[in-house]
């Protein structure tokens, strides 16, 4: 228990250096939303070897936190709507077994951004923002499976160090 | 490291994506009118064959829309995204531009989707 927690401290403050990181990474295709999810790794580990109530725990805390550091109090709606349509369905899926942990992510970056465009409809009411649907889908897509490949390379060698005894 | 199930979410994934993508692409007739929506209340109508220069102030930030030979784009705006204007110019009714730090949507009317007078008689 006490040692989830300090891994669970590390994780928290490693979510949040790769927000800091994504920001210093330019992706601008004009589509408000796209963006890599690199914090979204940590997440999808904490997941699978944590658990998902520590998984979840900071996956609150960085989108709190990383909201207030770096994008504004507006910035937390979007990231909330996003990050927890995305950890539901992400523990959904997990939970069937049926999926990889690369699906899982795929899966997750799509929500994502899903959650995200809901929210930015219902702050400019209006719904004809969901035009930049199947940008936001194929994106999400992409650097969903993308952080799955990294996820799964990650999970596998720390699941040998992280023994809960 | 990859499962079926993966493979069969990814598919239909993709379906819905380049599907409603085709759509946005060649479903759109051409515009007439433009209209520009702020906070989610109508801003104005304008022609889009009459060239103009529209100030659109709202609580924090402005934007510059510009209606030029059948197209409009927002030629500039003090929101720190700029993403309405690097968003590019439009003339179809499946397109528009939105700002979101503003809450500004532009939206694009063709000549059949008018007002209620249109479905009635």
């Amino acid at each position: 228990m006490a040692k989830k927690v300090s891994i669970s401290g590390i994780f928290a403050t490693l979510a949040l250096i790769f927000a800091y990181i994504e920001r210093l990474i330019p992706l601008d295709i004009g589509v408000p939303g796209v963006k890599l999810g690199l914090s979204n790794i940590i997440v999808i580990i904490a997941l699978y070897t944590l658990g998902t109530k520590y998984a979840f725990a900071i996956n609150v805390f960085r989108i709190f936190v990383g909201g207030l550091l770096f994008s504004g109090v507006f910035g937390i709606a979007y990231s909330l709507a996003g990050g927890l349509l995305s950890f539901a369905v992400m523990y959904g899926l997990k939970k069937t077994q049926l999926f990889s942990i690369v699906g899982v992510s795929m899966a997750g970056g799509v929500f994502h951004n899903i959650g995200q465009i809901l929210m930015a409809a219902l702050v400019i009411s209006n719904v004809k923002i969901m035009l930049y649907m199947p940008v936001l889908i194929l994106s999400g897509m992409i650097t969903g499976i993308l952080i799955g490949i990294l996820s799964f390379n990650l999970v596998k060698p720390l699941k040998k160090i992280l023994v809960w005894s | 490291m990859i499962k079926k199930a993966d493979i069969f979410l990814a598919v239909i994934l993709m379906v819905v994506g380049i599907a409603s993508s085709v759509f946005l692409v060649y479903g759109g007739a051409a515009g007439e009118t433009v209209k520009i929506t702020l906070n989610g209340s109508t801003y104005g109508t304008y022609d889009l064959n009459k060239d103009k220069i529209i100030e659109v102030t709202g609580k924090d930030y402005f934007d510059k829309v510009e209606i030029k030979d059948g197209k409009v784009f927002v030629k500039d705006a003090n929101c720190p995204d700029k993403l309405c204007i690097k968003q590019g110019a439009i003339d179809k009714t499946s397109q528009s531009i939105v700002c979101l730090p503003n809450k500004m949507v532009i939206e694009l009317i063709g000549p059949d989707s008018g007002g209620p007078d249109s479905y009635s008689s």
